[in-house]
């Protein structure tokens, strides 16, 4: 009993060291535990293994460096297996977002770099503009038109080898939004998906997919990718294991110790109110 | 005058707007057009607000030699430094790429970690058993837990099959229940506002 | 939100007449939910009686959360959310303008932190005119509105160090939260704060429920202002959120019914 009340009163701080400790011995030692695949991941991987080789797939980048480990780790298995079915990728921002354009360009780069992709060519980086929603607009008028005819070191698109066959935002067969923040997909299931049919995938952080995980099932959504799980899920199916693979025992241990420090505490608390009453 | 100028703008704007949406005029969607563009525009002169509201606020600091202001002194040589800089170089310069990779990103994903601490000190203080419903609460919440991780599926595969359950299916339920009443709710306020029966964002109780 | 209701793999619905396509189903629903509402707000306006509305508790602690602060001498903190000009940022300037007029008659100080510089003048124009309706209008302090950054993070740590330095006995967070929701409502509640959440967005709900006092759910937020100014005008138009929650459930029924008949017909004519 004296534990208990002992550890009703603990201080906070002591948790979050216990925490720090259990996150971090997996990266030493890891467990390689099992990873299992579930529906949303699953659809994300068909959708992607079934464009038609050259079809085009927009990458947006609407998260901060904050959701990194989330969403650059699905941005960069993705993008990688878009490469590797020869997709044409346009990367930017439909969430104007000013560091994921940054970000984007600092993960996008080496993976093409590796799969011998050329730039201008296979891929592009539109760059920062401001707008959100009325920017994903006037993309679906005209792309080179809404990005001022720039990229995103102020190279003119109109000149480049990729930007010849496609003009409308809407002639993307797939469109990709990985967000910590959640209005661009909005915004393409509203003006994309509802108007054109495009496909829509969402990468979105472990805490959304409560949430988002309802226009997966009403079709809107061709695909979610949930945190650094369905990351390491992705990297799992595509065979090209990364950092969301190596994650996933870090995860696993935090997790055992919400569960261990809730049960716990419950047992205090009733043996506390047992006593009280 | 005052009052009623702001609210006959919003009631034209937002009925331009609402009409564009739904018909396919051809004049209304360059008037949605050129409503957008100025929006994009303010839009993008709020960053210039949003530094000159700073530099006010931190220079008086200075001025004043308030508590902290060598912070103040620091934030703005680092804002004008790098924004200056930025203007020079452009977005792709590799020094101004890893100031933003040696800055921002590590400070950003340090302060989003700490999600992780405050999540298990939350859960550890409000999962309780105390009520039925905290105890169903508790119940999926643990399952949840479990199922979002291999760990889960490594004690036995109905933990994970059991989250899976809970997210598309029970879950799923509250959520659509949740979004429609707050669709409906968000747009009852929009009609009270673009009626102007609901003024008190203009400031005051707006009587 | 994606508010557009689509069918599992459904092709883009075919162009009907003058309407953008897929958006005849949405234009009739919009137009006999207005007119209800409108409907409502002239019977209220004619003084005919509206109905009761139930409590929400949230906001009935308004009062309580204020009075905790004046009491214990120390200042009540507000955020409107991460967004500016949103729905639900309007509505929490609604809501700011409620409890700065709370702070202002008891004299309380009211620190609003933003981190959006759009939404700086606006904040501070509320604040002032609650101070001056108040007959206060020397006690408003300019400098408790602040811009912070325009940064997520820095923005909470921003608000997190006023939290500590300012020891904020009443903490009200008012639109939509993303990731720094529950970095803000842990803080408040580490530092011996009554905290008082609405956020829409429902990705936050269980982190604000768990560390806050008092959470507004889904469209509590939007119905605060109606419910705190008790004017029935403004009330009437909550009735008719009700009555569409249950004319959509009557909806939901029915589509599961044509769905179940195997039939396209009812789908096909809310996504036309």
């Amino acid at each position: 009993m004296k534990f208990f009340e002992k550890l009703d009163s603990l201080d906070v701080r002591w948790l979050y060291l216990l925490l720090a400790i259990v996150v971090t011995i997996p990266f030493f030692k890891p467990f390689g535990l099992p990873i299992q695949v579930d529906n949303m991941t699953r659809q994300a991987f068909d959708t992607i293994e079934s464009a038609p080789p050259g079809s085009y797939v927009f990458l947006s980048f609407d998260f901060l460096p904050s959701t990194l480990t989330e969403n650059g780790t699905q941005a960069a298995i993705v993008a990688r297996h878009c490469f590797q079915r020869n997709l044409k990728v346009l990367v930017g921002s439909a969430e104007s977002n000013n560091e994921g354009v940054q970000l984007a360009q600092s993960i996008i780069e080496p993976i093409a770099k590796e799969m011998n992709k050329e730039y201008g060519v296979d891929w592009v980086n539109l760059g920062f503009k401001v707008g959100g929603g009325l920017y994903v607009r006037s993309m679906i008028e005209d792309i080179i038109k809404a990005n001022a005819d720039q990229d995103f070191t102020g190279k003119k698109l109109s000149e480049m080898p990729i930007m010849q066959g496609i003009k409308s935002l809407k002639e993307c067969e797939i469109l990709a939004s990985f967000t910590s923040l959640g209005g661009a997909l909005n915004d393409f299931v509203a003006y994309l998906y509802s108007e054109y049919g495009n496909k829509v995938i969402a990468g979105i952080t472990g805490g959304m997919i409560t949430q988002y995980i309802v226009y997966l099932q009403s079709g809107q959504y061709k695909g979610i990718l949930g945190g650094l799980t369905g990351a390491a899920q992705y990297e799992f199916l595509l065979g090209k294991p990364g950092k969301a693979i190596q994650g996933m025992d870090s995860q696993s241990a935090a997790h055992a110790l919400f569960f261990v420090f809730v049960v716990l505490g419950n047992i205090g608390f009733y043996l506390k109110s047992k006593k009280r009453s | 005058m005052r009052r009623q100028l702001p609210v006959w703008l919003g009631f034209i704007a937002g009925m331009l707007v609402i009409i564009a949406r739904y018909f396919a005029f051809p004049g209304f969607t360059q008037v949605q057009k050129t409503l957008d563009n100025w929006a994009m525009y303010s839009g993008a002169a709020a960053f210039l607000m949003g530094m000159i509201n700073l530099t006010i606020v931190h220079k008086t600091n200075i001025q004043r030699r308030r508590e902290n202001w060598g912070a103040s002194l620091v934030l703005l040589i680092a804002m004008f430094g790098y924004f200056i800089y930025g203007l020079f170089t452009g977005p792709d310069d590799k020094l101004f790429v890893s100031i933003f990779n040696a800055t921002i990103s590590p400070l950003g994903s340090a302060m989003f970690s700490l999600l992780a601490f405050y999540m298990l000190s939350a859960a550890y203080r409000a999962f309780r058993m105390k009520t039925l419903e905290a105890t169903i609460l508790l119940a999926a919440g643990l399952i949840g837990i479990l199922g979002n991780a291999p760990i889960g599926a490594a004690i036995s595969p109905w933990i994970p099959s059991a989250r899976n359950w809970m997210t598309e299916i029970l879950n799923t339920a509250a959520m659509r229940a949740v979004t429609i009443g707050t669709a409906l709710g968000a747009y009852a306020a929009m009609v009270r506002i673009l009626l102007g029966i609901e003024r008190s964002y203009l400031g005051g109780r707006g009587d | 939100m994606p508010w557009a209701i689509a069918a599992p793999n459904t092709p883009p619905p075919p162009t009907w007449g003058i309407f953008t396509p897929g958006t005849v189903g949405q234009f009739f629903f919009v137009i006999v939910y207005s007119a209800v509402i409108y409907w409502l707000i002239s019977r209220a306006k004619a003084g005919m009686p509206v109905p009761e509305i139930r409590k929400i508790a949230g906001l009935d602690a308004f009062d309580e959360a204020v009075g905790r602060a004046t009491e214990m001498g120390r200042p009540v903190h507000f955020t409107p959310g991460f967004y500016a000009f949103s729905s639900h940022t309007l509505a929490a300037f609604s809501i700011l303008a409620h409890v700065a007029s709370l702070c202002a008659r008891y004299d309380t100080r009211l620190i609003v932190t933003t981190l959006n510089a759009t939404n700086h003048p606006v904040l501070e124009e509320i604040v002032r005119q609650a101070y001056l309706e108040v007959g206060k209008p020397d006690s408003f302090n300019r400098e408790d509105v602040r811009y912070l950054s325009g940064y997520q993070f820095a923005y909470t740590a921003g608000v997190v160090g006023i939290f500590h330095r300012e020891k904020v006995a009443a903490n009200f967070m008012m639109g939509w939260f993303l990731g720094e929701a529950l970095v803000i409502a842990e803080a408040g509640a580490l530092a011996g704060a009554i905290q008082i959440a609405g956020c829409p967005a429902v990705v936050q709900l269980p982190y604000l429920v768990a560390s806050c006092d008092y959470a507004l759910i889904g469209d509590e937020l939007y119905a605060a202002s109606a419910y705190l100014s008790k004017d029935p005008v403004m009330v009437g138009t909550l009735i008719a959120v009700d009555w569409f929650k249950m004319f959509i459930t009557g909806l939901i029924v029915i589509g599961v019914v044509f769905a179940n008949l195997g039939s396209k017909a009812f789908m096909n004519f809310i996504t036309k």
